[in-house]
């Protein structure tokens, strides 16, 4: 209770300590200086605004902006650059809040005349019907579900043996030359993936189950996961590598073989770091696009004969997105149903990045805390 | 005597156990690869082969592994072997053969036999069991009995038929049959995973170096079979490609011949070729330079040979033509290499009258050239007398003839005459100057210099349809210029617009900013971009830029998203390069006097360059391939007949209407291809597209791409070596 208190006071404190050096550096400051300041971050605001609401005013007050700054620049270049770096910030702040705030935005219609109910509850009546006007998400999400669940089969466990390889098994040289290799296979567009699984993986595989042809889940899942991969290894690696050298040392000091070390001393520490990696590669898994896209059915129904025939094909959020938007009458509930896929791929994604990340973080502040 | 030194301390040679469970490791690797090789129908497993079916081989195969599994255990136990096992195999190990054998005998029963869901009773039961018999023996026979028996097992059920390829089983809620064809593989696959490990871990004798080294083989094995599949793709998609990318190509053997000996000049410049000097990852790459320097020098050789014997090769399309023309462009860039890469050499500083005269003589040369250069180009005529190319080809004799001077005279001699003669270096760099002018001047004003056979010509001698002929037209082969014309102007517009932005916020967040609410929300805000789905980014450009700038998809609404995504990766690099500048630095710089922005401008932005530029390029490397946001906010033709005219089409008119200044550029605000978007087209042209064209679209895609990922590698690695020299 108290602590909480203190922590509250604390914070307070400080707070009020930097408004308080705020305040003292607007008072030190001269006049000319001032104004500058003032104007400009009036303008670049003005600018923003009148963007945002789509007046012809937004060039000319950005013109203003630019004038003023070059001005500032050549008059008062030590505040300029501090503001203006003050304002690069603020606007890439921004970016994340405008992107939720318009896909919400172009959902709520969707939203408001479906009923939240009707588009993710799976206890009515599933069906994604244009003509109809049934726009439930239930389709794609079990879509995305068993993609994700077959791609993270792939990448957990080969891309925490990978990520161990490259940072406890493999010499020096081997890890030397791995690591980038893996950096070099994260950068293959999907686009090519899903080139090769439309040209030669799916026909494979429906030969070889003979199913009919046009991707099935399974497959969509397997190529998704060695997309989700090399992010698996990198991310995991980091994790095993921000483990204390000394801590390692210690266990094999005192007789351990390196298995053991591995074993007992650096996937514990690291696990949260590993973790961290195996919900990143989730996230990837589900926010893959191009390559499910153009090997999957967009058949936008539920899995037959079971919900969990993995060799049947429907549709998922991203797919449904990419193949949608060209169907799609703008200003449509239909397309409005699209954005509510974009906010719930939003929300899950990022939500599962930013986790991910303050996992990573708090992992390296207890490692350096235990230094 | 005492024999004694016959001896050895250690034995390094291996006992013969030791060599039985190496050999069965190895012969578990080939059973491995060869299974795998079922898959890609490289090893026939439905066929016959001399009369025997090919799963009864491995049936065999398999069998005999899981027998030499047992033996390797049984000596171990009742042998003369000499290992150190522990007193139990462990948890993990019983748990996981307990669930293989509970998973294996459920199936079994209830498949192949077919008794009801009794069946998985049993194989519980059957599964409890192993596990602890697995637990409960000494680890030599825990870790092997098991994994003996059930791989023995799925051998019999290969040899005697009951698991053929014809066979097929159809589980139960789907609509797939499963094949024998891919049953055999899968399991022979996963037998061999477990015969490796237990051999492995035989080979060390069991006990915790036991476990160790049947854990590391299992490990890097895995690891190894994955990455070959990934770099099985690159290959597959370049044989598939590379010969519509290269189909019509017309070369002249000159400008071969010169980019081939720039690109060994560099190589010899910048890295190391001695393997004997260097240690570690150095050496290897010492190695692979080495070899790239010979295969140079081999091909630059050979170009040579065809300019010197007149002979045109022409091979799968491919035409290379003998004469020792060079394009002007191919020459400016490698003009301009040579020149960058000599920048610290070449100074000359006569102290004879002599001497100094010459210089200026060349300098003058060189100015009188540049000069009618520019009289040309002002006056649009060739001045075919006094025309540079005479000036450049006289230059080029003098340099030669002081070249050949300079070779010849003794070298006690030379102290005397090097005020008159210049050093060779320094002549290297005017030869290349008058290169480069000669160069600069075809490619400005089109004439060409020299003569048919040698010389400089402004186009005609690189024609590479592909990548220089439109996706669609009249009797042409159809190639990638517009996507490719697309991509770049993109990539350029994301990276003017995202690379300040990102830069700007890390100097604020990494020197301004103290630790607050507020650097932690931008944290936040970064790393949530940076996990964005691309195709919510493509929603958000569809919401919020396009309705702003024209209502319609066009390349400038693809810059602004893909500047969007770029924003998190550069400012992520460029955070983490400007932390890990020392503190040392703006200590010293602020100990001077240096006020905080000069210190940034001047200490903490150079000295972080590294890791912004190799930021920079990783990020291009992701935004080039990126397809999803484009269907939405670029949207093009599917088979564009031309590129987008960006160039030439700004606009710039001033008006009454605020604000007074207009610019704008027509082409920007179009709808356009880019090469990944073009790969998407013909996916969705259908069966009418030719899939050809796609590959070949699909390998320049991924040379563009793994291009920018190679050069920040590159970058990293020169950046790293420089700042430990």
């Amino acid at each position: 209770m108290s602590k909480t208190q203190n922590s509250v006071g604390r914070a307070g404190s400080a707070l009020q300590q930097r408004v308080d050096s705020f305040g003292r550096t607007v008072v030190e400051m001269d006049r000319t200086s001032l104004l500058f300041a003032v104007v400009q971050l009036l303008l670049i605001l003005g600018a923003f605004a009148s963007f945002l609401i789509q007046s012809p005013w937004a060039m000319t007050l950005l013109y203003a902006f630019l004038l003023v700054t070059g001005i500032g620049w050549a008059r008062r270049q030590e505040l300029t650059a501090k503001l203006l770096t003050f304002e690069m910030t603020a606007l890439t702040l921004s970016t994340l809040g405008l992107i939720a705030f318009f896909l919400f935005l172009e959902a709520l219609p969707a939203l408001r005349e479906m009923g939240l109910g009707h588009v993710l509850s799976p206890f009515g009546s599933n069906q994604w019907s244009v003509s109809q006007g049934q726009f439930s998400l239930v389709p794609m999400i079990l879509g995305t579900l068993v993609t994700t669940a077959v791609a993270i089969l792939i990448a957990a466990p080969f891309g925490v043996a990978g990520a161990l390889f490259i940072s406890e098994i493999a010499p020096d040289w081997l890890r030397e030359i791995t690591k980038p290799a893996v950096e070099l296979l994260a950068g293959i567009p999907s686009i090519v993936y899903g080139f090769i699984g439309f040209t030669i993986i799916n026909k494979y595989v429906s030969n070889l189950f003979s199913i009919t042809p046009g991707g099935a889940m399974f497959t969509i899942g397997i190529v998704i996961g060695f997309m989700a991969l090399p992010t698996v290894v990198s991310v995991a690696e980091d994790a095993l590598s921000a483990v204390p050298d000394a801590m390692k040392d210690g266990s094999v000091a005192m007789g351990a073989t390196d298995w053991q070390t591995m074993k007992s001393v650096s996937i514990p520490t690291a696990f949260s770091g590993v973790s961290a990696a195996v919900l990143l590669g989730v996230g990837r898994a589900i926010g893959e696009t191009m390559a499910a896209t153009v090997m999957i059915s967009h058949s936008r129904r539920m899995l037959e004969p079971t919900v969990y025939n993995v060799f049947d094909s429907t549709e998922t959020l991203t797919t449904l997105i990419a193949s949608g938007y060209g169907t799609a009458p703008p200003e449509s509930t239909y397309m409005s149903a699209l954005f509510v896929a974009g906010v719930l791929l939003l929300v899950i994604v990022t939500g599962l990045g930013i986790v991910s990340q303050l996992i990573q973080q708090r992992m390296q502040r207890k490692l350096r805390g235990g230094q | 005597m005492s024999d004694s030194y016959r001896t050895q301390l250690v034995d390094t040679k291996g006992t013969s156990y030791e060599q039985f469970a190496i050999g069965v490791t190895v012969a578990s690797f080939v059973a491995f690869v060869l299974a795998a090789g079922t898959l890609f129908g490289w090893v026939p497993v439905a066929g016959e082969i001399s009369g025997v079916p090919g799963a009864t081989y491995f049936g065999v195969g398999v069998l005999g592994l899981g027998v030499a599994t047992g033996a390797l255990g049984a000596f171990s136990r009742w042998g003369e072997a000499q290992t150190t096992p522990s007193r139990s195999a462990g948890l993990v190990v019983g748990v996981v053969h307990a669930s293989i054998w509970t998973v294996a005998v459920g199936l079994f029963l209830r498949y192949t036999i077919g008794i009801g869901s009794v069946s998985w009773l049993l194989a519980v039961a059957v599964g409890v069991g192993v596990g602890y018999f697995a637990l409960a023996l000494p680890e030599d026979l825990g870790a092997t009995a098991p994994t003996a028996v059930f791989v023995a097992f799925l051998g019999l059920l290969f040899v005697t038929g009951l698991i053929s390829p014809s066979w097929a089983w159809q589980p139960n809620g789907t609509n797939a049959t499963i094949p024998g064809t891919l049953v055999i593989p899968l399991l022979t696959m996963g037998g061999v995973l477990m015969t490796g490990w237990a051999s492995a871990s035989a080979y060390e004798g069991f006990g915790t170096r036991g476990r160790q080294n049947g854990a590391f083989v299992l490990i890097s094995l895995v690891v190894l079979l994955t990455l070959s599949v990934l770099v099985f793709l690159l290959a597959f998609v370049f044989e598939r490609g590379i010969m519509v990318v290269l189909e019509n190509l017309t070369l002249s053997a000159g400008t071969v011949t010169v980019l081939l000996a720039t690109a060994l000049f560099a190589l010899l410049r910048t890295a190391t070729v001695r393997p004997t000097v260097a240690n570690g990852t150095d050496r290897v790459a010492a190695f692979v330079n080495l070899t790239v320097a010979s295969l140079l020098a081999l091909a630059t050789l050979g170009f040579v040979l065809v300019i010197g014997t007149n002979l045109s090769i022409s091979a799968a399309s491919i035409t290379v033509e003998p004469t020792a023309v060079v394009g002007a462009v191919p020459g400016l860039i490698a003009g301009g290499v040579v020149f960058g890469l000599t920048r610290e050499s070449g100074e000359w500083r006569p102290e004879s009258g002599r001497g100094r005269s010459i210089r200026r003589a060349f300098r003058a040369a060189l100015l009188v050239a540049g000069g009618i250069g520019v009289l040309e180009l002002v006056a649009g005529l060739e001045l075919a007398v006094a025309g540079i190319g005479a000036v450049s080809v006289l230059l080029g004799g003098v340099v030669v003839a002081a070249l050949l001077v300079a070779a010849v005279r003794p070298t006690d001699e030379r102290t005397e005459s090097d005020q008159v003669i210049p050093p060779v270096s320094w002549l290297g760099r005017v030869a290349v100057t008058a290169f480069l002018l000669a160069c600069l001047r075809v490619f400005a004003t089109g004439f060409p210099v020299g003569l048919d056979q040698a010389g400089i010509v402004a186009s005609g001698t690189i024609d590479w349809p592909f990548i220089t002929n439109p996706s669609q037209g009249l009797g042409i082969q159809p190639g990638v210029m517009p996507a490719m014309f697309g991509t770049i102007w993109i990539v350029i517009g994301a990276v003017t617009f995202a690379v300040p932005l990102a830069v700007g916020s890390a100097v604020f967040l990494t020197e301004y900013a103290e630790d607050s609410i507020f650097t932690r929300a931008v944290d936040i805000a970064t790393n949530g971009l940076w996990s964005t789905p691309s195709i919510v980014f493509g929603l958000f450009g569809l919401a919020f830029i396009v309705p702003r700038f024209g209502n319609t998809p066009s390349i400038l609404a693809a810059q602004l998203v893909l500047g969007f995504m770029l924003l998190p990766l550069v400012l992520i690099t460029s955070r983490e390069a400007m932390k890990s500048v020392p503190d040392e630095y703006r200590d010293a710089s602020a100990a001077l006097g240096v006020s905080k922005w000069q210190t940034i401008r001047s200490v903490v932005v150079p000295a972080s360059m590294p890791g912004v530029i190799t930021g920079v390029i990783l990020g291009v490397g992701r935004i080039a391939g990126e397809t999803a946001p484009l269907l939405l906010v670029l949207n093009g033709p599917a088979f564009p007949n031309s590129g987008p005219k960006v160039l030439s089409s700004f606009l710039v008119r001033i008006g009454a209407d605020p604000p007074f200044i207009h610019v704008s550029n027509p082409a920007l605000m179009e709808r356009a291809s880019a090469l990944p978007y073009q790969l998407y087209a013909v996916i969705t042209a259908g069966v009418g597209a030719e899939q050809s064209f796609g590959w070949g679209t699909a390998l320049v895609l991924l040379g563009v791409v793994l291009g920018f990922f190679l050069l920040s590698i590159a970058t990293r690695r020169y950046f790293r070596r420089k700042l430990h020299q």
